[in-house]
C-alpha cells in the first residue's frame, strides 16, 4: 500500500497502521526471494491480521499531520483504525454476522493448444511392440502437432509400472487434453462468523466479539482459520475525572498449503505456463501421483524406463506432497488511563503493545524433484509503547486553545529462530528435525531497536473558521550513530472555512476550506547499519571460517529528513449534493539512508551512505455527489483520482544509479537520477533515426548492448469510481477502480514463449500458415524492421528462434503496461425494516462480487495486480503469479 | 501548574531511563562479529574462493565446457558462448570478495596494532607472504577469465576508491610476478603460516614457498612468447625452490560432512541437477581415437589412457562421450542415453556409481606437481624426462585421489600399466605432446588448460565452431556458436553488465581498448599470439 508516493529510495514505503492508537507492524516476512519472484512462500502482510467486523472507522492521515502526531514510522502515512467500542444502544446489544463466500479461478494466460510437448517422438520397444514415446524429459512444448497419434504416455507407462509391468502398456492419443490446466483449481469456499455483544452504562461500557473463519483455497489442499477475539472497556469514576480503559485483540490463525510464488519448484503456475507439456490431462495427473512404492509418477520422466523427475514435479504432488504449514498468535491492544485534573487539563497515560509469535513449517517430500526437506521456523516480535500526553483545551471567547504536550518511548525486539535438515529426508512423510540424513542445521537472530520521543502540538482556532496546528518533535533512535541519532521536526498547517464568512451571501455553498501546511519529518534506519561485522562462512575446518560481510556499514550516519508541502481546498454545495476535495502536494526527501549498490570489485557489493533526494508531487481529487435523489430513490457517486511524479533528483556524488533488485532474469529494477523511483533496467529493442527497430542478419530483434531504462513501475495515477443506488431498504454499490502508466516484467511471458507453451507460439502468420511450420513452406515470423544498413527486414525466423528471443534477446520483448480499469465490487444489499419494538433491531441480507473483470492494453494473459508478489519495494518483476480469483458470497447480519 | 508539568516531564524521563537499554548496546549486532582472528578470515576465504571457481557455474559452464572437458546434456547454450548474465555478474563480484578477504589478512597483519594481536595466529610475515600468493593465484586466473580487469585500485572501499580502474593485463601480470617474488622472499620456514584455518597447506610456510615459485614458473610460461624475461623468472622461481612431487601439491579437499561438501556434488545430490557429462572430444583424445568426422590426427592412436575410467564412469561398459556444442532442440535422447550418467540414474548417492569428480570430498586442483614438470619441460625445449615425469606424476595423482596408489597391483592403473603408457606416448616428445599430455592431466582445472589452448593452440583435437561434432539420422551436425568468437574457440567472457552501470567510467574505458572496441568474445589476452600463419606460437 503506498500513499503519496515512493519516499524512501530502499527502506520502507509502507504506511504506518494504527489502531486504536497502537502503531501495528506491517511489513511482511516475505524473503527477498519472493518479492523478486524467485520462489519462496507469500505470507501476506501481517495487516491481514485486522478482524474487518470490529472496524468502527478507517482514516487516512496524509502528509505533515501524520508524522507529527506518529514521528518518523508515519512518513509515509498513517491508516488510522478505530475499532468499535460498547456505547448505549437498545436491546442486548448482540449483533451476528455471518456470511458464505466463494472463489474461482477467472483469469488464466492463454495457451496454445495446438501442439505438444518435447521436441520429437522417441520410438521405443517394449516386449516386442514398438510405440512412440513423447520427449517428456524435456520440459518444453516445441513438439508434434495434434493428430490423435496413438502415443505411449508417462500415465500408461506410469500405470504399466504401478501394475508391475505386467502385460503391456495401454496407449493414449496425442491431442488437446480433455482436463486443461483450468481444470486443476477448485472452487474455494469460505464462512465466516461473527458475534459481538456491546453494552454500556453512564459510566462504563464494555464490547466483547468473537470472528471465525474457514476458508478452503481454490489451490487443491489449501486451508486458511482464524479466530479473532476482541474484548474493549471504559469505566470513569462517580467525579468522571479518572477514566480507565483497555482495547486487547487475540488473533489467531493456521494455514495450510499457501502457494509458493514466483520461479520456484512447487509453485504449479510455472509448472503450467512457463515450463511443461502442453498435452497434460489434469485428471491424469491427479490419478496417479504417487505409486504404490511411494515413489513419485510425474509427467516429466528422466526416460521411458526411468521415472526419476528430471526437473519437475506433478503437480498434485507440489501440492499434497510438498506443503506448507503456518499458524500465527498475535496480542495487540491498550491499556491505559486518563485524570482531569481541571476542566482544560488532562492527563493520559497509555500502554500499547503488539505481540506476536508466528510458526512456520515447510516440507519437500522423498522422491520430490528436489531434495527433500524439511524446515521449521519461529519468529516473535515484541513492540511496546509507553504513551504519556498532558492535554490542555480552553475556549477564551472567540478563540479555541488546544495544546498537547507528550513524550513515547517505543521498544521492539525480534527473534527469528529456524532448523532446517541437511542432505534430505532419512524416513518418508516423518517430518521431523531428527529426520535428517546429515545433521540438521540450525540458525538464530536478533534485532531491537528503540526509539524515544518527546512532542507538542497544539491548535488555534478563531470563531471555528479559522485554525492553525503547529507541532514540534524530536525522536532519538538506537539505529543511528552516537552523536547524530536526534532529530528535530517542527509542522505547521493554517486552515481557512471561508464558507463561514460568505454563507449567508451564497446559500448553495454549504462547505468551504482552503488548507496550507507544511512539516518536516525526520526519519532513522534498520538496526545494525553502523558497525562493521564479519559473517561466518564455513566449519570446514575445527577452525571456523569467515568472511567480510556483503555491505560496509556506516559510522558516520546522519538522520533522513522529509520536507512537505501541501494545499488543499475543500468544497461542498446544495446541501451536500456535491462536493469536492483537491489537495496538491510535494515532498522531498533528502539524506535517505540507502545501502547503495557498488561495484564488486570494491570487495563489497553495497555501502550504506547518506544520499539521496527524491520528490514526490502530486495531485488528489475526489469528487463526490448525489444526482438523483427522488422519493426513495437515490444514486450517489464518488470519484477519486490520485496522481503522483516521482523523481529521483540525486543519488550521490558521481553515482547516478542505484540497484533496487534482480529479477531472477534479465532485468533489474533500479533508481535512476534524473528519472523516476523505479524503473525496469534491461536490454531494449534497437531503433533506427526513424523509429523502426533494428533487425539482425539472422531475422532476430537487435538489442542494446547494456541495461537501459524500459519502463517505469509505479503508475502515474490511480483512481476509483463508486456508485450506490438506493431504494427504501434496497441498495447496490458498484466500484471500479483503474491505474494508468505503470510497467512490469513478465518472467511467465518470457519463459512461456521460450517454452512453447502460450498462445502466440503457435499463431498463425501473415501467409495464413501456422509459424511452426517450415520457413521454406511458409511458416515462420518476420519481423517488421529495417536492417542496420537501412534496407528492410525479408528474413524469417523459425518459431522456436522466435520463442528463444524472448530470452536471448531484448528483454523490452516481454514488458507489459500495468495499466487497468477494474471490476473492483459489486455489493447488494437489502435492510429489512424493523419496528422498534421488535426484538430484533436490524437485519440485513447482503451479496457481492469482487474482483469481477479487468480490461486493460496488456490483460491478455496476466492481471496486472497479480504482478505483485509482495508488498515491499521489489514490484515491477511477475515471476509465476498465482491466477486472479474472482469473490462472491452472501452475507447475513442481525442485531437484537 | 507549572509543577505539574515538571512531575509529568520527570515521570516520563524516569521511566525512560528505566525502560530502555544503553542505545549503543542496542544496535550492536549480536548476530555475527566485529573482530575476528586471521586464520578464520583465512579458512572463509579459501572456502569462499574454492567453492565459487569450482562449481558447476565458473566451471561447470563456463572454462570446463570452453575447454571442451564437459558438455550439457540438455541446455547447450553456455557451452555455445551464450553466458548468463546474472551469473557473470555474481561470479566476478563473488571473487573479488575473495581476494578483498585475502587483502583483509594483509592489512591485519601489516597495521602494528592488530599485528600484534594477529600474530598469534602465525608468524605476520608468513600470514602476509600466504595470503599474497593466493591472491596471485587468484587474480591470474581472473585476468585469464576476462583480461584487463581492476588490480591496483581494487578492494579500497574503506579508502574511498568507488570507482576501480581497470589495469592492463601486462601490468597485472607483472605485479603479480613481483608480488610472488617478494612474497617468497619473505617466509621464515621455520615458524608456521597459520596456525589452524589454513586448509590448504595446514599452515606449512615452506610448502606455500614452493607454491609461490611453482606459480611464477605458471605465470612465466604464460608470458613466453611476450616477455623477454620469462627465463629469468623461471631460473630465479627453481633456485628459490619449487614443488618436488605430489606430496607438495596445492589442493583443497572437500568434507564429506554436509554442508562443507565440494560445489560439484553439491549441484548434482543436493540441488538435483543432472546437466553434464564428458565430451565425446576428450573421451576419444583419452580412447586414443583420431576424430574422423573432421580428419584428425592423433599422436598415439591407439594408446588406451588408463585415467578414462577414473575422470568418468563408463555407460554399459562403453565409454561414449557426449557431441560438444549442439544446439539443443539437436540433442536427441538417444546421446544422453548413450553418454555416462553421472548421477547414478537416480540421485542415488553410491561412491562406487558416482564418478570421482563428483564425490563429496572430492580434492580441487589449483597447481600439482605434473604441471609444474609440463613447464620445466617446455623451458628446456620440451624435455623428454620432465615430460615423462608429469605423465608420472599425473597418473600417481589421479590413481590416489581415487584411493588406489600406483604401485599396487589393482586397476585401473598399476606399475606395469604405467610405464607401459609412458613408454606408448613418448615416442614424440614436442610442443603438441607435451600440451596434450598437460591438458588430459589439467581435467577439473578448467582455467588452466583454457589458458593453454589459447596459447598454444594446443590440443588439435578440440573442435572449432564449423567443425563437425556428431553425424545423428543421418544428418552433420557442426559445432555452431550462439556469439561471435571469429570461428576460434571462445577467448575470454566479457565483462559483467553489472560494471557498466556501477564502474561506468572504467568500463567504458577497458571497453574501447579491447579489440572491435566492443565487450565482446573474442578479443584475446596479451599472452595469445597465435595468427592464422602461426597457430601454434609454442611450437619455437
Amino acid at each position: 500500500m503506498i500513499i503519496r508516493g515512493v519516499k524512501s529510495i530502499s527502506g520502507n514505503n509502507q504506511p504506518l497502521f494504527v489502531i486504536d492508537g497502537v502503531p501495528i507492524e506491517g511489513t511482511d516476512f516475505n524473503s527477498t526471494d519472493a518479492a523478486r519472484g524467485a520462489g519462496g512462500y507469500d505470507y501476506g502482510n501481517l495487516i491481514q491480521d485486522l478482524n474487518p467486523d470490529d472496524i468502527e472507522n478507517i482514516s487516512v492521515l496524509k502528509g505533515p499531520n501524520a508524522s507529527a502526531l506518529y514521528g518518523s514510522r508515519a512518513t509515509n502515512g498513517v491508516v488510522m483504525i478505530t475499532t468499535k467500542k460498547g456505547k448505549k444502544g437498545e436491546g442486548y446489544g448482540v449483533t451476528f454476522n455471518s456470511s458464505l463466500g466463494f472463489e474461482v479461478v477467472n483469469k488464466m494466460p492463454k495457451m496454445q493448444k495446438l501442439y505438444g510437448g518435447g521436441y520429437d517422438f522417441e520410438e521405443v520397444n517394449i516386449n516386442g511392440k514398438d510405440y512412440l514415446y513423447p520427449d517428456y524429459a524435456t520440459d518444453e512444448s516445441w513438439g508434434p502437432r495434434y493428430e490423435g497419434q496413438e502415443i505411449l504416455s508417462w500415465h500408461d507407462l506410469a500405470k504399466w509400472e504401478a501394475g508391475g509391468k505386467v502385460g503391456n502398456p495401454t496407449t493414449s492419443k496425442w491431442q488437446t487434453p480433455a482436463n486443461d490446466i483450468d481444470s486443476f483449481f477448485e472452487t474455494g469456499v469460505v464462512y465466516t462468523n461473527n458475534v459481538s455483544v456491546a453494552q454500556a452504562t453512564d459510566r462504563a461500557s464494555a464490547r466483547i466479539s468473537y470472528t471465525n473463519s474457514d476458508l478452503k483455497g481454490y489451490m487443491p489442499n489449501s486451508s486458511l482459520k482464524k479466530n479473532i477475539f476482541n474484548a474493549s472497556a471504559t469505566t470513569t469514576s462517580a467525579d468522571k475525572r479518572l477514566e480507565v480503559f483497555t482495547n486487547v485483540t487475540y488473533f489467531n490463525s493456521a494455514a495450510k498449503g499457501r502457494s509458493e510464488t514466483g520461479y520456484g519448484d512447487n509453485n504449479v503456475m510455472q509448472k503450467f505456463i512457463q515450463w511443461g507439456h502442453r498435452e497434460l490431462d489434469m485428471k491424469d495427473s491427479k490419478d496417479l501421483y504417487l505409486m504404490p512404492d511411494g515413489t513419485q509418477a510425474t509427467w516429466n520422466r528422466s526416460g521411458w524406463d526411468d521415472p526419476t523427475p528430471a526437473y519437475s514435479n506433478n503437480p498434485y504432488w507440489s501440492r499434497y506432497m510438498n506443503y506448507q504449514n503456518d499458524s500465527r498468535n498475535r496480542v495487540y491492544g491498550n491499556v491505559g488511563m486518563s485524570y482531569k485534573i481541571t476542566d482544560f487539563l488532562k492527563f493520559q497515560y497509555k500502554a500499547n503493545l503488539d505481540f506476536f509469535v508466528d510458526k512456520q513449517y515447510e516440507r519437500n517430500a522423498v522422491n520430490s524433484q528436489e531434495q527433500s526437506r524439511y524446515k521449521e521456523m519461529s519468529r516473535q516480535q515484541a513492540e511496546l509503547n509507553h504513551e504519556f500526553l498532558l492535554s490542555f483545551n480552553k475556549n477564551i471567547t472567540d478563540f479555541s486553545f488546544n495544546a498537547n504536550l507528550g513524550s513515547n518511548l517505543m521498544n521492539r525486539r525480534y527473534e527469528y529462530v529456524f532448523g532446517e535438515t541437511d542432505g534430505g529426508l532419512a524416513i518418508p512423510e516423518f517430518y521431523n528435525l531428527k529426520n535428517s540424513v546429515n545433521p540438521s542445521k540450525s540458525e538464530n537472530y536478533l534485532r531491537k531497536k528503540s526509539i524515544n520521543s518527546i512532542f507538542a502540538s497544539g491548535t488555534v482556532g478563531y470563531k471555528s473558521m479559522l485554525y492553525l496546528d503547529l507541532s514540534l518533535r524530536n525522536d532519538w533512535s538506537s539505529t543511528l550513530p552516537k552523536g547524530n541519532n536526534s532529530y528535530l521536526y517542527p509542522s505547521v498547517t493554517g486552515s481557512f472555512i471561508f464558507s463561514e464568512l460568505i454563507k449567508d451571501q451564497m446559500p448553495w455553498m454549504n462547505f468551504g476550506k482552503v488548507r496550507v501546511g507544511f512539516a518536516q519529518v525526520g526519519n532513522d534506519t534498520d538496526p545494525y547499519q553502523v558497525l562493521d561485522t564479519y559473517s561466518q562462512y564455513t566449519n570446514i575446518t575445527t577452525t571456523p571460517g569467515y568472511v567480510l560481510a556483503n555491505t560496509l556499514k556506516n559510522s558516520n550516519l546522519k538522520p533522513e529528513s522529509t520536507n512537505s508541502y501541501e494545499a488543499g481546498l475543500e468544497m461542498s454545495f446544495f446541501n451536500n449534493r456535491l462536493g469536492f476535495e483537491a489537495t496538491y502536494y510535494s515532498s522531498e526527501t533528502k539524506n535517505q539512508i540507502i545501502p547503495l549498490s557498488i561495484t564488486g570489485t570494491s570487495g563489497y557489493l553495497y555501502k550504506v551512505v547518506n544520499t539521496g533526494l527524491m520528490t514526490n508531487k502530486g495531485l488528489e481529487l475526489s469528487i463526490h455527489g448525489t444526482p438523483v435523489q427522488v422519493g426513495d430513490f437515490s444514486w450517489e457517486t464518488s470519484l477519486v483520482l490520485a496522481s503522483n511524479k516521482n523523481q529521483v533528483k540525486k543519488l550521490l556524488e558521481d553515482v547516478s544509479y542505484y540497484k533496487i533488485s534482480t529479477a531472477p532474469f534479465k532485468v533489474e529494477i533500479g533508481a535512476m537520477e534524473g528519472e523516476e523511483y523505479g524503473v525496469i533496467m534491461g536490454t531494449n529493442f534497437v531503433y533506427d533515426n526513424k523509429g523502426n527497430k533494428v533487425i539482425n542478419e539472422d531475422g532476430t530483434y537487435a538489442a542494446t548492448d547494456g541495461n537501459v531504462n524500459i519502463g517505469s513501475i509505479y503508475p502515474d495515477f490511480t483512481g476509483g469510481w463508486t456508485n450506490t443506488f438506493r431504494f427504501k431498504n434496497l441498495d447496490l454499490s458498484v466500484l471500479l477502480d483503474f491505474s494508468k502508466g505503470g510497467h512490469y516484467f513478465s518472467t511467465s511471458y518470457m519463459w512461456g514463449m521460450y517454452s512453447g507453451m502460450l498462445e502466440e507460439s503457435a499463431a498463425i502468420n501473415e501467409n495464413g500458415v501456422n509459424i511452426r511450420e517450415a520457413i521454406e513452406d511458409g511458416g515462420g515470423v518476420l519481423h517488421q524492421g529495417v536492417l542496420a544498413d537501412g534496407t528492410p527486414n525479408t528474413t524469417r525466423v523459425g518459431a522456436e528462434d522466435f520463442g528463444s528471443e524472448h530470452y536471448n534477446g531484448p528483454a523490452a520483448m516481454n514488458i507489459f503496461k500495468s495499466d487497468y480499469i477494474k471490476l473492483r465490487e459489486i455489493n447488494v444489499g437489502y435492510n429489512f425494516p424493523m419496528k422498534s419494538n421488535y426484538f430484533v433491531k436490524s437485519l440485513r441480507l447482503a451479496a457481492y462480487g469482487r474482483n469481477l473483470g479487468v480490461w486493460g492494453p496488456d490483460v491478455k494473459h496476466f492481471d496486472p495486480e497479480m504482478a505483485i508478489t509482495s508488498s515491499g519495494n521489489v514490484q515491477g518483476i511477475e515471476g509465476g503469479a498465482l491466477p486472479s480469483v474472482a469473490n462472491f458470497g452472501v452475507n447475513v447480519s442481525v442485531k437484537f | 501548574m507549572k509543577s505539574l508539568l515538571y512531575k509529568f516531564l520527570f515521570v516520563s524521563a524516569l521511566f525512560g531511563a528505566v525502560a530502555c537499554e544503553d542505545f549503543e548496546t542496542v544496535n550492536t549486532d549480536p548476530n555475527n562479529p566485529d573482530v575476528v582472528p586471521t586464520n578464520m578470515i583465512m579458512a572463509g576465504a579459501e572456502k569462499q574462493i574454492m567453492d565459487n571457481v569450482y562449481d558447476f557455474w565458473f566451471s561447470g559452464r563456463q572454462c570446463m565446457v570452453y575447454t571442451q572437458y564437459w558438455a550439457q546434456r540438455n541446455y547447450t547454450e553456455e557451452d555455445r558462448y551464450q553466458i548468463r548474465e546474472s551469473v557473470n555478474n555474481n561470479y566476478f563480484n563473488y571473487l573479488y570478495q575473495g581476494a578483498a578477504n585475502l587483502e583483509t589478512i594483509i592489512k591485519l597483519n601489516t597495521e602494528t596494532e592488530s599485528a600484534i594481536k594477529m600474530s598469534v595466529y602465525g608468524n605476520n610475515a608468513n600470514q602476509i607472504a600466504a595470503a599474497k600468493i593466493l591472491k596471485v593465484w587468484l587474480y591470474q586466473l581472473m585476468t585469464d577469465t576476462w583480461g584487463s580487469i581492476p588490480y591496483t585500485e581494487a578492494s579500497k572501499l574503506k579508502e574511498g576508491v568507488y570507482y576501480p580502474k581497470y589495469d592492463d593485463q601486462t601490468e597485472i601480470y607483472k605485479s603479480l610476478i613481483a608480488e610472488l617474488t617478494s612474497a617468497v622472499n619473505s617466509i621464515n620456514e621455520d615458524e608456521p603460516a597459520f596456525i589452524g584455518g589454513d586448509r590448504i597447506f595446514e599452515g606449512d610456510a615452506s610448502k606455500w614457498k614452493k607454491f609461490g615459485n611453482s606459480l611464477k614458473c605458471r605465470l612465466a610460461i604464460h608470458i613466453s612468447k611476450v616477455d623477454s624475461n620469462w627465463k629469468t623468472y623461471i631460473v630465479e622461481a627453481l633456485a628459490s625452490g619449487v614443488f618436488e612431487s605430489n606430496k607438495d601439491n596445492a589442493v583443497y579437499a572437500y568434507s564429506a560432512t554436509a554442508p562443507e561438501q565440494c560445489g560439484f556434488y553439491i549441484g548434482c545430490f543436493v540441488d538435483r541437477r543432472n546437466d553434464f557429462t564428458i565430451t565425446r572430444t576428450f573421451v576419444d583424445i583419452l580412447k586414443g581415437q583420431k576424430d574422423t568426422l573432421n580428419v584428425k590426427s592423433h599422436p598415439w592412436e591407439g594408446v588406451s589412457d588408463p585415467r578414462l575410467p577414473l575422470y568418468t564412469t563408463a555407460r554399459n561398459g562403453k565409454y561414449i562421450g557426449m557431441p560438444y556444442g549442439i544446439p539443443s532442440n539437436k540433442v536427441a535422447s538417444a546421446m544422453r542415453n548413450a553418454a555416462p550418467i553421472w548421477n547414478n540414474t537416480n540421485y542415488t548417492y553410491d561412491e562406487t556409481k558416482v564418478p570421482m569428480i563428483l564425490h563429496n570430498d572430492f580434492t580441487v586442483p589449483l597447481m600439482t606437481y605434473s604441471e609444474l614438470q609440463f613447464i620445466i619441460s617446455e623451458y628446456k625445449g620440451f624435455a623428454k624426462e620432465e615430460y615423462q615425469n608429469g605423465i608420472r606424476a599425473s597418473l600417481e595423482y589421479w590413481s590416489q585421489l581415487n584411493g588406489t596408489p600406483i604401485n599396487s597391483e589393482s586397476e585401473p592403473i598399476n606399475t606395469a600399466q604405467a610405464n607401459a603408457y609412458i613408454e606408448a606416448v613418448s615416442t614424440t616428445v614436442n610442443a603438441e605432446t607435451v600440451a596434450l599430455q598437460k591438458y588430459i592431466d589439467l581435467y577439473m582445472n578448467g582455467t588452466e588448460a583454457w589458458v593453454e589452448y589459447r596459447r598454444t593452440g594446443y590440443p588439435t583435437q578440440l573442435l572449432k565452431p564449423g567443425e563437425i561434432s556428431v553425424v545423428y539420422g543421418g544428418e552433420e551436425i557442426p559445432f555452431s556458436t550462439l556469439s561471435d568468437t571469429k570461428g576460434d574457440i571462445i577467448s575470454r567472457v566479457k565483462y559483467p553488465t553489472n560494471e557498466s552501470t556501477l564502474n561506468a567510467q572504467s568500463f567504458v574505458d577497458a571497453v574501447a581498448k579491447l579489440q572491435d572496441g566492443s565487450n565482446n568474445y573474442y578479443s584475446k589476452m596479451f599472452w595469445d599470439v597465435r595468427t592464422t600463419s602461426n597457430p601454434h606460437p609454442a611450437n619455437k
